[in-house]
């Protein structure tokens, strides 16, 4: 596939996600969202539908834009990921099923984790000689922490959004915190896992060089 | 580290730690602490000699949490105001965090062959501070809910000492950085030199 053929279709796909979003915030509108009876507030619902389209759009502009060119798996997990999220709030899975919350935030680690995991190949593969990672282990423990770390930056977004709008909107206390963060722990340590069992098949380089950075940001 | 010393500091953190936990009947204590004593003690087994700096620097940093944490409880079973409280036991956690980040780095250094520039050090540092810290917080998950939930921990203990660790470390890892950057600092096994 070409250039042009691979920006006309991430541009499809751009389209695809703002006519998505935009339809689930036409339901929103009309009364027909589950998360209202569930418990979810409207305007949080309707933030959450901004927000999740803003970043779902990310990977396709950058594409178009020349910047970046991820496998289409990698793209799609991601906003895949976005997808699971938003809808699981449209419908109001988080508070009327106990075990989604968890399960939720462990698949979301594991996206992230992902995402840390490619990040440290290509660090790997493209800093100057005298930074090295280490060895697959050292790398695997560094993807682990990386990714632990972000389940506690998603802990404090989510307590200083509620701090600053002065109403709890997106946490329900202590336990749930705590638990939120066991979760993440447990979807970095499966992909730490995952990551051990590519590395054996695969090298770091060949990691890295399954994505693509263009010319515009290579250097 | 010469391994005598190592073991000593491992055994001081873990025994200070466990009392400490005991006496107030707070398990966190012992979870945090372990972290360094285990660190401590894996590079002192592998008998390392580190800069006598670094030595002090745990040393001291130890000695801070176990001082710090001997002042602090008091202070909150007598009516101390939770924010207040929660500030500090992110301040006294990010420097603790942010000792064992720097310690686990340095074992990378060692057992990975790895070496980190100025840039790495900088950027992994906050990460590593607020994994370990976040990593301490998942670890309470396995003890009683109850407790949890009769209002023991707060949400804004969690998410302001979240904020301090990620706050300090950020600019802890920014002024080590530019040290790094200044004196061609690069953390390798060349640095800390390996005995064996």
């Amino acid at each position: 596939m070409n250039f042009t053929d691979d920006r006309i279709l991430n541009a499809i796909a751009a389209i695809l996600i703002v006519i998505s979003f935009s339809v689930m915030m036409i339901l929103l509108y009309g009364g027909y969202a589950p998360g209202i009876e569930s418990g979810h507030p409207f305007e949080y619902l309707r933030a959450t539908i901004v927000m999740c389209t803003l970043v779902s759009l990310v990977i396709p502009l950058l594409r178009i834009a020349g910047l970046v060119k991820f496998p289409w798996w990698f793209s799609l997990i991601i906003i895949g990921n976005v997808y699971f999220y938003a809808i699981s709030l449209f419908c109001g899975f988080y508070l009327d099923i106990s075990w989604w919350g968890n399960t939720a935030h462990a698949i979301s680690s594991m996206v992230v984790g992902i995402i840390v995991f490619a990040s440290l190949c290509m660090i790997q593969t493209y800093s100057p000689g005298h930074v090295n990672l280490g060895s697959v282990y050292s790398i695997l423990m560094l993807q682990f922490i990386i990714c632990v770390a972000f389940g506690g930056i998603w802990e404090i977004m989510e307590g200083y959004t509620d701090i600053i709008v002065g109403k709890s909107y997106m946490v329900y206390g202590a336990w749930d915190s705590i638990l939120d963060v066991r979760s993440d722990a447990a979807g970095a340590l499966i992909i730490s896992i995952m990551g051990y069992f590519i590395l054996k098949k695969h090298s770091v380089e060949e990691v890295a060089k399954s994505i693509k950075l263009l010319r515009r940001i290579k250097y | 580290m010469n391994s005598t010393i190592g073991h000593a500091v491992s055994v001081i953190i873990l025994i200070a730690a466990t009392i400490l936990g005991l006496v107030n009947g707070d398990f966190m204590i012992v979870v945090v602490s372990v972290i360094p004593a285990v660190l401590t003690a894996a590079l002192s087994f592998r008998s390392v000699k580190t800069p006598m700096r670094c030595d002090v620097l745990l040393i001291l940093s130890v000695l801070i949490f176990i001082s710090a944490v001997l002042v602090m409880y008091p202070l909150e079973y007598n009516g101390m105001s939770r924010n207040i409280w929660a500030y500090m036991v992110g301040t006294v956690m990010a420097v603790m965090s942010f000792s064992a980040a720097a310690i686990t780095m340095r074992s990378f250094s060692i057992f990975g062959n790895s070496s980190f520039n100025w840039v790495l050090i900088g950027s992994f540092l906050p990460f590593f501070s607020l994994g370990i810290y976040v990593l301490g917080w998942a670890s309470l998950s396995f003890l009683d809910a109850a407790d949890l939930d009769s209002g023991a921990i707060l949400q804004v203990e969690m998410v302001e000492g979240m904020m301090t660790v990620l706050v300090l470390s950020i600019i802890g890892g920014l002024i080590l950085s530019r040290i790094a950057k200044r004196k061609h600092i690069v953390l390798s096994a060349e640095y800390f030199e390996v005995s064996e």
